[in-house]
């Protein structure tokens, strides 16, 4: 249990605002990250780590204060994510603004969307590659991937994120593992 | 003697379970005996140790991919800081929310608490809202003693001479026995006049308070609902 983060909450539940500031400074970046990875998407990974704040503000009475606030937070995000990329998936002309996301169109949704021409010297072929089979991964195998490999959560801490049994988790990663393998096998 | 348990642990293993024994192997599960196992059926099995080798090389790349840092965001201090300041500004005042979700919190504890409080509310709503909407005047009684009752504006009287069988229920109004009951006279809401001709043989009740009333209603339904 980490005892700032938990000395955090506690403030921020009397009403602290500058202690919740804190938890948002500590896990922005996590979030985004996760978000980022999961969706591919610059507005949509913003949007996600936003309501889940709001979400963790609002239900800050009802954290368990014997799970990680870790996992709870990375249980919010990844099913926030998650619920877009559910939505998303009907998605036809490019051109068409679409009904989920105001003032987004099919573009917006495209993984290149932001990248600029510097920064797209900054990443290799090789990652490119890995980041296009990785998007093509189903939601359920993509969420248990991204937390796995992303902050190197342990299986157990995978399974208490996504409130499933370990074993699941295993066949997940495994499925999921094997999925990339196939995906790669001719490219690499 | 080597011979003889490469063969062992040869035949001890399939390519099925290899390949899942590589899996725990990368998932940093599998102890050395296991990978001992794994190895010696790899030594003999090509199509094996290929995909070993492709898992590891997956395993790897993936980790690298994923922890690289998100640099095709172009993402800045400035970035970092605008999404912090606008999460901050969304956030609703503290005290309003709180409150809120105490109260829908303790209905979700307590749904059987919830459930009879809602039934009391809706009883007592329904009880009060009829006792004070009523000012209709209403006369019960049996059908041989209503043709000698006469009614004049919400007065209901029982005339001279004339002699009713049964009880005589009058709501909101004014009831002046002349004659003979022989019944109950029940009033609510309203008043008895007991002439000097008149004359009552069972009992006579005057109700206008809420209660009297409430508890006239639960008396005569529950008298009524069991069969006599």
């Amino acid at each position: 249990m980490n005892l700032l983060e938990s000395q955090l909450v506690k403030l921020a539940l009397k009403g602290d605002q500058a202690a919740f500031a804190e938890l948002v400074e500590l896990y922005q970046e996590k979030l985004y990250h996760m978000a980022y990875r999961m969706l591919n998407n610059r507005q949509e990974a913003e949007d996600v780590v936003q309501d889940t704040f709001l979400r963790v503000y609002n239900n800050l009475e009802r954290y368990d204060v014997t799970m990680k606030f870790s996992t709870w937070i990375y249980r919010i995000a990844t099913n926030l994510s998650i619920d877009r990329l559910r939505k998303r998936k009907p998605v036809y002309s490019l051109d068409a603004e679409s009904s989920d996301y105001e003032g987004l169109d099919g573009y917006s949704m495209i993984p290149s969307d932001n990248r600029t021409p510097e920064s797209e010297l900054l990443i290799s072929e090789t990652q490119q590659i890995i980041h296009q089979a990785i998007d093509t991964l189903p939601p359920k195998y993509k969420s248990v991937m991204i937390l796995r490999y992303i902050h190197e959560l342990s299986l157990q801490e995978v399974g208490d994120i996504l409130d499933m049994p370990v074993t699941t988790i295993k066949t997940r990663v495994h499925r999921g593992r094997e999925f990339l393998r196939k995906k790669l096998e001719h490219k690499l | 003697m080597i011979e003889r348990t490469k063969k062992v642990g040869l035949a001890a293993m399939e390519c099925k379970v290899a390949i899942q024994a590589i899996h725990l192997y990368l998932d940093g599960e599998l102890d050395i005996d296991q990978f001992k196992q794994l190895e010696a059926h790899m030594n003999n099995c090509e199509g094996c140790k290929q995909q070993y080798e492709q898992l590891e090389k997956t395993d790897a790349m993936t980790q690298f991919a994923m922890h690289a840092p998100v640099m095709n965001t172009a993402r800045s201090e400035r970035d970092i800081a605008d999404l912090k300041s606008s999460i901050l500004a969304q956030l609703p005042t503290k005290q309003q929310t709180r409150s809120n979700a105490r109260f829908v919190r303790w209905l979700y504890r307590y749904p059987g608490l919830t459930a009879a409080a809602m039934f009391i509310v809706v009883m007592f709503i329904s009880v009060f809202a009829s006792w004070d909407q009523d000012n209709k005047l209403i006369i019960s009684g049996s059908q041989e003693d209503l043709q000698y009752i006469v009614i004049n504006g919400n007065t209901v009287i029982v005339p001279e001479g004339s002699k009713l069988t049964g009880d005589l229920v009058v709501e909101n109004g004014i009831v002046e026995v002349k004659g003979a009951v022989d019944g109950n006279v029940t009033v609510i809401d309203g008043k008895m006049v007991l002439a000097s001709t008149g004359h009552i043989a069972g009992q006579s009740k005057i109700i206008d308070q809420a209660l009297d009333w409430i508890w006239y209603k639960v008396t005569s339904s529950i008298s009524g609902a069991i069969p006599q």
